[in-house]
This record gives structure tokens, sequence and C-alpha cells, in this order.
């Protein structure tokens, strides 16, 4: 029997393409390359809204958008005026760092002209609809627990966010540590109870002030990163990004501000009040009177 | 003559016609034994008594000519005896003048037709039925049931030699008829002698169908199915055009037996196959099932219906379909009127071809192509490989191999599945094989030089395509993501198909061979949980399977989550689970199922707290059943919360009624009894006391013994034994005899013999007769022990009154064996007396009934011992030799001309009596 190569043309032909080479030439080409499966017709899924880090000074986000789901987060809010001491002093941390790092970014929450620092209970936490009203109450029920405390900031640190794709430049808490700390540590078992991460180990409480984006390049040690690295560099090229801040940044803050930023007078408020933001709804519970 | 009816034969009369061999029948003797014919053979063998052949001629002749009386039976059945005939004649004529004066009694008539029938169809052959007759169900049982019950019979007379006598049987029937038209049990009795084998065909044809129609004319509807089976039995066994009209009929007003129809119009033994109109009704049910306006009795789905359809084209692929210039101008045909109809009348479209294709008569073949497409391809997208196979083959067994091979390539072209895919493939290379091999056979015979050269043409142009086609062997992936992706038709396992589509993506295609995809995985399952599906349980499902996704990839936390989501609780848990107005979506919190896969994650992955919290969630929704109960308790009990399983068992109990909260029940107090065995035995009691105030009688029992047990070993004995004796006034008559054993065995452990005595009064009171006797044979034997003779004896006569002698042999026995050793000679014969006196009062029909049972079962080996002494004729001959009552058995010898029925009813009542002495006998010898 004499063989014809006449092959019939399937719609998939560039499957067979590309399944050739790796078929004539196996050593070059490593195995674990497989083929994807088609994406999903738009009935099934509908394409997430698509997320462009240009708008957001280069973001991008670390937790995809999911419907139906709410990012939730507990912080002590301090609100700062325009006229007080403290909001002076991070406006001049921010300008001298920025002569160091240009690209650095204010931490801007100054939408109705009260200046905010947050200080972080709890990590994103990612709620459904009926979980909301869950974690209300488990923060209410902590604060029912917590009588107001006294809290002072006392040292300029730099804190990377866990997918290393940001650097703060942050004011770490003096006093009010242990507070703030069984403060988080009540709210773990609600956390555990709806399997969401709790807060770090060993917490260091912290308000930031500003950021910068960092080099891609820079988190060699963990390349389980969702994005490929192609996509990453071409969406934020235009926005300039550094390997970390500078080292002598830090001290030269320390230096010039430490002793202000540590005095009763400027860096030492009192803590009435926890705030829970879920998706964009604000409710503040107060500490136990 | 009724006297003589009525005169019964005394066991005497009858035995004296026996023996008729001993003494050796002579001449002498005996002067009938040679009749005038027989002389001259006589003479002959007195001439040459040496010949061996004159005396062996002599014996096979009067042998043959006995065969031949005998054969006469065979003609004339029942009426071979000339007694038969002058009674029939004579009975006849009493009914007859009876019923000049009784016309219309249903009672006589019907009595007369009985009798009259068995002596022309034979004796019924009466069958054993197991359990008593049911209900009419649907007509395919019914036809199966009355096809088991059609009546048999022994001989019947021949129906050519008497059918005059048939015919008159008929006749008998139309008259009562005439009187009584409207009675189902006449004309059942009249239509059963149309099933009779033997049946004249003179009756068995056009006045059989005649009389059926005349049954369904006269009675009314309701009565018509008893008709109808009979009618369709008869139908189907004469076959051919009588089986199709009376078919016809009966599908009009009952469609069920439509396959049934199918498959006999197709069998061959019933006349010649009728193809065309067995596909159409196929095609017709298929269309109705597929409306939901058929539901086939055999379960078929209206795809294995299509299925069946297309065995039939294929079978008979000329006699059903259209050739191939039909088809296509029939094509064009409906696509001009698709065309014309567009936008109009969609939906409606295929059951207005309904209505013009199916009407039976029409000899107009189908357009197997347009229906398969229409009704098959467009409806069952991922299950066409059969379809197209079909459609293939029907070409192909019609000679068209081009349009077979061109479907074959359409069909490679639009499946959508690999199965059906495979499927296909498999059938067109299996033809194109067989094709080539034909080819080449007929090119090794060709002898023409032309005509070889064009078959070898044929033959490499073939070769090319078969070649082309093994080369193609796979399937294109993403078809089968087609499939799905358009998948919108809410079938009944529609759940399946998301389930299923995310298992493609999440393992990387059907094959595994590309890239796992979990998110597209996530998202397929994300939209399933958004579809209203018909069952929660199906939704249920989804999610519990989204769960084992995210456990399969070790993300125990997002399947904790997911299963969160699932279960989320809304404000109102007033929802009813099983209103249908509502989404599933909104009935879904209520699911057990969905609950005890959750509960069942957080026990394995989950901490303690959580586990309880599910739980707790699951009781407060009141969802929980008893199973759940039970796990919760136990899994707190392995986490050392004793006391939580327990008040969960409390809920328990609480939340359930008898019997399902015996079970919890029955686990709490166990539980509860070894978890503090005598440290807690107030609030045990408690528990008990409890359990038992709502506890059905049928089912305390073991929570009695539970209680009494718990007394004996951490309270006072005392108490125990109080709640024996409640137990055994509570419980049901069934258990209260081993209640009682108990009771017992547990006071002569505590208390002594002597102490069971009141106990054994009660239980004698309490008991049901059965188990009284039973009772009083202990308590006669513990009297006994104790010495107490007279007592013993008392209760004996107590139970006496219970025990029928010839049923309850063991007490008898018993009290027998205790008169020997202890009694005297007048206590003896008290008892002989008593016995007699009971015996007296048993003496009943239930109570013979029930010795005869016993006897059947324990006399059995009696009976075998001692029957062959009696049946023994030599032991039997001496007898009469030795007794002298030679006479009788003479006399009758030379009455054996009497004839045969009598002689068997007279013997019966003889046995009978023989049987009920022998067992009188039994008795006395004890």
């Amino acid at each position: 029997m004499k063989r014809t190569s006449l092959l019939v043309c399937y719609s998939s032909s560039e499957e067979d393409e590309k399944e050739k080479p790796a078929l004539s030439f196996p050593l070059t080409k490593p195995p674990t390359k497989r083929r994807k499966l088609p994406p999903l017709a738009e009935t099934i899924a509908a394409l997430p809204p698509v997320d462009n880090p240009a708008l957001h000074q280069g973001r991008t986000r670390n937790v995809p958008h999911v419907e139906g789901q709410y990012a939730a987060h507990v912080y002590v809010s301090i609100t700062l005026r325009e006229s007080s001491p403290l909001y002076q002093l991070v406006k001049d941390v921010f300008h001298d760092a920025k002569k160091q790092v240009p690209s650095l970014q204010e931490i801007s929450k100054l939408d109705t002209g009260r200046y905010e620092l947050h200080i972080s209970l709890s990590r994103p936490i990612f709620l459904r609809a009926h979980q909301r009203e869950e974690l209300r109450q488990a923060v209410r029920n902590v604060t029912r627990e917590q009588a107001p405390f006294t809290l002072s900031f006392a040292s300029f640190s730099e804190l990377v966010n866990d997918e290393k794709t940001r650097t703060f430049l942050a004011i770490e808490i003096g006093a009010g540590h242990n507070e703030l700390k069984t403060l988080s540590d009540a709210l773990a078992p609600t956390l555990q109870a709806i399997r969401q991460k709790g807060y770090y180990e060993k917490p260091r409480f912290h308000a930031s002030i500003a950021w910068a984006l960092l080099t891609p390049s820079s988190n060699n040690g963990r390349d389980s990163l969702p994005r490929s690295e192609s996509e990453l560099s071409s969406e934020t090229s235009e926005f300039p990004t550094i390997d970390r801040l500078p080292e002598t940044l830090m001290s030269t803050l320390d230096e010039k501000y430490r002793p202000s930023l540590t005095s009763s007078r400027i860096g030492a408020f009192e803590v009435a009040e926890i705030t829970v933001k879920i998706g964009k709804d604000v409710s503040t519970f107060r500490l136990k009177v | 003559m009724p006297s003589v009816a009525q005169k019964a034969y005394s066991y005497d009369d009858l035995s004296s016609y026996f023996p008729l061999t001993y003494p050796i029948p002579h001449p002498k003797t005996h002067p009938d034994l040679i009749t005038v014919k027989d002389l001259n053979r006589e003479e002959d063998l007195l001439r040459n008594p040496s010949s061996f052949r004159a005396w062996w001629s002599a014996i096979q002749s009067t042998r043959d000519s006995f065969t031949a009386a005998t054969q006469m039976k065979a003609l004339l059945g029942p009426l071979a005896s000339p007694l038969a005939r002058r009674y029939l004649q004579r009975i006849t004529y009493l009914y007859e003048s009876a019923l000049q004066n009784f016309p219309s009694s249903f009672k006589l008539w019907k009595s007369y037709l009985q009798f009259r029938m068995s002596c022309v169809l034979g004796k019924p052959v009466i069958k054993k039925r197991a359990g008593g007759r049911k209900k009419f169900g649907p007509m395919k049982d019914a036809l199966e049931e009355e096809q088991d019950d059609l009546e048999e019979w022994d001989e019947c007379l021949d129906p050519v030699i008497g059918w005059e006598e048939w015919k008159s049987l008929i006749a008998t029937f139309e008259r009562c008829l005439m009187w009584l038209p409207n009675l189902p049990r006449i004309w059942l009795l009249y239509i059963s002698i149309f099933s009779h084998p033997q049946c004249p065909a003179l009756i068995s044809h056009t006045h059989t169908r005649r009389t059926f129609d005349r049954a369904l004319r006269t009675l009314p509807p309701s009565l018509h199915s008893r008709i109808w089976v009979r009618y369709l039995l008869w139908a189907e066994s004469k076959g051919g055009e009588t089986l199709v009209a009376v078919y016809r009929r009966y599908l009009a007003i009952d469609p069920t037996l439509s396959e049934r129809y199918t498959a006999l119009i197709l069998s061959k033994s019933l006349g010649k196959p009728r193809p065309l109109e067995a596909a159409k009704v196929l095609l017709s049910l298929a269309r109705k099932a597929a409306r939901g306006e058929y539901t086939s009795p055999e379960g078929k789905s209206p795809l294995q219906l299509l299925n069946d359809f297309v065995d039939v084209v294929e079978n008979y692929a000329e006699d059903v379909g259209m050739d191939v210039e039909a088809t296509d101008e029939s094509n064009a045909a409906i696509a001009k009127k698709d065309a014309e109809n567009e936008g109009a009348l969609d939906a409606g479209e295929p059951a207005s071809m309904d209505g013009q294709l199916i009407p039976h008569g029409r000899e107009r073949k189908l357009n197997i192509e347009n229906i398969i497409k229409k009704d098959g391809l467009d409806m069952y997208k991922d299950q066409a490989g059969r379809l197209w196979v079909g459609l293939a083959t029907y070409w192909i067994k019609r000679g068209d191999f081009d349009r077979g091979r061109e479907t074959f390539e359409k069909a490679i072209q639009s499946v959508v599945t690999q199965r059906d895919f495979n499927q296909i493939f498999e059938a067109y290379s299996q033809t194109e094989d067989a094709v080539i091999n034909e080819i080449m056979e007929a090119l090794e015979d060709e002898e023409d030089d032309d005509d070889k050269a064009e078959l070898e043409e044929e033959m490499d142009s073939r070769m090319q395509a078969f070649e082309q086609l093994t080369d193609r062997t796979a399937f294109p992936p993403e078809r089968s993501i087609e499939t799905y992706s358009s998948e919108e038709r809410p079938t009944p396992n529609f759940h399946r198909l998301f389930i299923n589509f995310a298992k493609f993506y999440e393992e990387g295609g059907a094959s595994g061979q590309a890239e796992p995809d979990l998110d597209s995985a996530r998202k397929i399952l994300e939209k399933a949980t958004k579809v209203n599906f018909k069952q929660v349980e199906d939704l249920a499902e989804v999610w519990c399977e989204w769960a084992e996704m995210e456990l399969r990839h070790e993300n125990y936390d997002e399947a904790i989550r997911v299963m969160q989501r699932a279960t989320a609780v809304p404000k109102n848990t007033k929802i009813n689970y099983h209103d249908h107005a509502l989404s599933a979506q909104a009935r879904l919190f209520k699911s057990i199922k969905l609950w005890s896969f959750y509960v069942d994650l957080e026990e394995s992955i989950g901490t303690v707290e959580s586990t309880k919290t599910v739980y707790d969630k699951i009781l407060d929704l009141r969802i929980a059943n008893a199973q759940i109960i039970v796990n919760y308790a136990s899994f707190l009990e392995e986490n050392k919360y004793f006391e939580e399983s327990f008040k969960v068992y409390e809920r328990g109990v609480e939340l359930f009624t008898f019997p399902v909260s015996f079970e919890i029940w029955n686990i709490y107090l166990s539980k509860f009894v070894k978890r503090y065995g005598g440290t807690k035995v107030e609030r045990a009691r408690d528990l008990f006391e409890q359990a038992l105030e709502k506890c059905p009688a049928k089912s305390c029992k073991p929570i009695f013994l539970m209680y009494a047990k718990l007394e004996e070993d951490y309270g006072l004995a005392k108490r125990a034994m109080a709640i024996y004796d409640r137990a055994t006034q509570v419980v049901t008559d069934a258990d209260k005899f081993e209640m009682f054993t108990i009771y017992i065995a547990k006071a002569t452990a505590n208390f002594g013999l002597p102490a069971t005595r009141p106990i054994y009064e009660r239980a004698i009171e309490a008991l049901p007769d059965k188990q009284t006797a039973e009772m009083c044979l202990r308590f006669a034997a513990l009297e006994r022990k104790l010495g107490e003779i007279d007592r013993a004896r008392a209760i004996y006569a107590h139970a006496s009154q219970f025990c029928d002698p010839r049923v309850n042999q063991k007490f008898w026995a018993e009290w027998n064996t205790f008169e020997i050793e202890t009694g005297s000679e007048d206590t003896f014969r008290e008892m002989l007396r008593i016995r007699r006196s009971v015996q007296a009062q048993f003496n009943t029909e239930a109570s013979y009934l029930a010795a005869q049972t016993i006897a059947a079962s324990e006399g059995n080996k009696r009976a075998l011992s001692e029957g062959p002494e009696d049946t023994d004729p030599m032991a039997a001959a001496e007898k009469q030799a030795n007794g002298g009552v030679k006479g009788p058995a003479f006399v009758a010898a030379k009455k054996t001309a009497l004839s045969k029925p009598a002689e068997e009813a007279g013997a019966q009542p003889a046995a009978k009596v023989a049987n009920s002495e022998e067992i009188q006998i039994e008795d006395d010898e004890f």
C-alpha cells in the first residue's frame, strides 16, 4: 500500500504545527510546555473588568476582582488636621524622602480636607455578602473588651508588601503595641472561622505614609506570581521602579525627625475607636468606655 | 337417577373389586375372559401349545386391541366412556328443563355452561397461583399476567369428530347471552373457549373476532380492559392482518402498547413483517416522548426510541425509506416550506409534520435523511454517533455507497464528542474495508480486461480514500468545548454537565494533555451555582463538587470558603425546602446533603469549634436527621465533650418522635450508662423514665432491658425486678414471653426459685394461650423441682385446656412422663380423662386442620414406614386367606364394570377414614 501524504485540514491546524516540532526535537523543547485550553465562552464567564495600572500610578491588583466578593480591612484611623504638628511632620518627611527617591508616592487619604493615618489590624480580608455582618459583629465584640488606650509613634522603617511589588515608607508604633496586638489577636478566631489569613505572627504595627513600586527583578525568590514577567514589565514600564529604598534614607529621617516624632506633643494619640471598611462601607466601633 | 348419584360407595363395596388378578383369572372362573371372536385363537393355542410364536402373537394382538380402545379416549376426550355420554345427556336434560323455569338465573347458567365446557374442552388444569390476583395494572403487565393465567385443559373432544358437539356448546353460550348479555363472567367464560388450542377453525377465526367485538359493544367500558387482554392475546396468536387490525384499534385508545406492537409486527413468525408501519409508530413515539406526551412503559428514553427507529430503518432500508432522488426532492420541498414558514411557525413545525407522516395506512415511504436530521441530530447533538452511523448504514444498505460515504464525511465534520467520533470512525472504516475487500474479490474473478482495468481504477481510488481516512483518527478537542459552551438545554443531568465541564478544565482536557486551568474550572462552577436547577440536590452537588475540586488541589481553606458560601443562611429561614415555586438557590440552605458534606469537611480539616458551629447551625435550621444527631454526638464524645454530646442527644430526642428517636435514645442511654456507670444513677433513671414515657410498646423492650441492667449493676436488685415487672406489662405480646423468661431467670438468680412463683402466675395470666402452655410446662417443672407434686399437677391440668392433644403433643408427652414418674394409677387415669375431654373440646374444623398440618409435617415419616405394610398385595392375600373373608373379594371381582369416576369418588373417603384412624391409634398408644 502506498501512503499518500494528503492531510485533511482541521480548523486546529496551528496545534499540529506546534506539536510537530515538539515531537521532532524532544530534547530542545521541554515537555512541560503544554498547550493551553481554549478560553471560556463569555456566556459562562463574563470577562473581569480590565485593570489598567496606568490609572493607578502603576499599581497592579494583588487579588483579582471577584464578583460578589468584598474586600475588607480593620484598622485604627488617626485623623490629622492640617494644622496639627504631626501633619506638618509627615509632609516634611515625605518631601525629604521624595528628594532622595523621586518615584515615591504619597498615600493620599486627604479626601475631605482631613488627613488620615491608618494602622492596620488585619490583612485585606475577602468576604462574601453574608459574612459582612459577621465581621462587623466580631469587631464589635472585640471593641467591647478593650478600653481606650494611648498610642505613640517610635521610628521610621521600610516595609514591603507580601507580593513584593511595592515598598512602603512607614512610621512604626511605640506605645500601644500591646493593645493593638490584643485587638488583632482577638479578631483572629473570626478570621480563622471564615478561613482568612490573620495578621502577622510578629506584627509591626505601623502607619504608612508613602510608597514606591519595586522592580520585578527584585522578587527573584518568588516566581509563583500569577502574572508573567513580560506582561508586568510592559504594563508598568512607564512608571519608574526602584530596587528598594536607599539605606541612608531611614537613618537620615530618623536622625532628623525622630526627636519630634517621639515627643509626646506630636506623636501620642488616644485610640477610642476601630474602623472596619467593607467594600466602600466604612463603619466605626467605639472601644469600651 | 338422583338416588344413584347420591348413593355413597362404601369402602367394602369398592375394595371388593380387588384383587383382580388373584386368584389368577381363568375362563372357568371368569366366563367373559374369552369372547366368541377369540375362539379361533384359543383353538390354535390348544393345538400348538408348544409354539412360542403363537403365544406371543396372541398376547400382542390382545394388547393391541386394548390400546385401540384407549385411543378412542384420546379422540373423544371426556366423552370417551358410554357412561359419560349418557350422563351428559341426562344432566343436559335436567339443566335445560330447569332453565325453562329460571331462564335468567346466573348461577344455573354458569354451572350449566361450565359443565358443558368440561364435557367438550376437557377438564381444566388448575394452576397454582402465588398470592391473590393483582388489580389490573398497565396493559403491558396485564398481558403478561394473562398469558401465564391462560386456561389449560386435559384431553378434549376431537374438533373434527365432535364438531357438532362443539357447535352445540357455542349455541348454548349464545342462548345464555341472549338471557344474560351483560355479565362479564359469562363473556369471559365464552371467550376462554377460543383460546383452547384445539378450538375448531370454524369457530376460532371470524366467529371469535365477532364475539370479541360483541363483548366490547355490550359490556360497559370499565370492563373493556378484561376483554381486550384476551382479544390482544388472541390476535397475537393469529398474527397477520388480524393482529394489525386488532392492535390498531386498541392503540387508538391506549398507546402504551405501541412498543409491543412494533416488536410484534416486525417478528417474522407472525406473518409478513411490516417495517414501514413499525418505523412510523416508533418515530411518532420518539417524537411524542421528546415532547413529553408519551412515557415508555419499558422505561425507554426518547433517544432510545429513536435509536429503535434507526434500527428498523437499517434492517429494512428498502421497505422504509425513500431512494436518493425522492429524498432530494423531498428535502428540497421541505427546505422550501421551511423558508416560507420561517419565523412564523418554528416550534409548531414538527407537530404538523408528525400529523402528515404518521397515518398508519399510508404506504408513503419516509424521508429518512430529513427525519434523522430533524428529530435526532438537531436534538441530541452530543449523542449523534449512533444516529449518523444509522443514516449512513441506511444508504449503504440501499446500495447508495456514495451517499453513505458522504454521510460519514458529514458526520465526521459535525460530531461534537470524542465518543461519537470514535463510533462513526469505526463504522466508516469498517464499511470502507468491506467495500475494498469486495472489489478485490471481484478483481480476482474478473476475466474481461476492460472491466478489470475499470475495477483496478476504482480500487485505487478506494484505497486512497481509505488511507486518508485512517490518517485522521484524532478528534479535534475544541469541538467538545463548543458543545459544553453552547449547552443551554436543561436536561435531568444538567448539573453533571457543568461538573464534567469544570473537570475538563481542571484536568486539562479530556485526556489530560493540556495545561490544567483551575481558574476556568472555578468560573464554570460559579456559573453553575447560578443556574436554577430543578432539584435543589443538583445545586448542592455542584457546590460539593466545587469543594471537592479545591480539596483535590489541596486548597483546604478555599474548600471551606466555598462551602461557607454555599451554606450561607438567609435572614428568613422559614422557607419550605419542597416549595418548587422558589428557586433552587433560595432553598439551598436547607439541603441536608450540602450540610452533611460541609460538616464532614469541617470534621476532617477544621477545628472542633468550627465543626460544632456547623452542627449547631444544622440543628438550628431543623433539617438534621437522626444520623446527623448521632454523628454530632459521637464527634463531641471523641473530643471529650461528654456533657455536650449528651446535650446533643437531648436535642435529638426532642426533635424526633418514635420510632426515629428510638435509635437516638438507644445510643444515648448506652453511652450515658457507659460514661457514668453508677455515679449518676439518679440522672440515668430519669433519662430512662423519659425514654419510656413516649416509647411505643413495640420498641421499648431493649430500653427496659438496659434500664434493668443499670439497676442490677449499680442500683438495687429490687428496683431491677420492678422494672422487669413493668416491662412484662408494657411490651407487646410478641415480646412478652421473652420478657417473662428473662424476668424469671433474673428473679431466680437474685431471690431464688420460690420467688418466681408469683411471676409464673402472672405470666400464665398475661400470655397468649399458646405461650401459656409453654410457660406452664416450665412452671410445673419448677414446682416439681421444689417437690410440690400436687401443685405441678394442678398446673398441668390448668394448661391442658390450651393444648390440643393432636397439635401440642409435647405437652401431653411431658405430662404423661410426669404421671408415670410421680403419679398413681388414679392420677394417670385422671390425666387420660382430661385428655379425652380436651380432645373433644378441640374437635372443631379449625383444630382438625391444624392437626392435619402437623401430621403432614411430622407424620410423613411414620406414614411411609407403615404404608408398604398395608399395600403389599401378598400380605393382603395372606390376610384374606387366613381371615376367611374370601367371599367379598370374589364377588366384587365381578363388578369391575363399575365406572371409574364412581370408584375414585368412593375410594377417597375410604382413604380419609383410614388416615384419621391412623392418628387415633397413635394417640391411644401413648
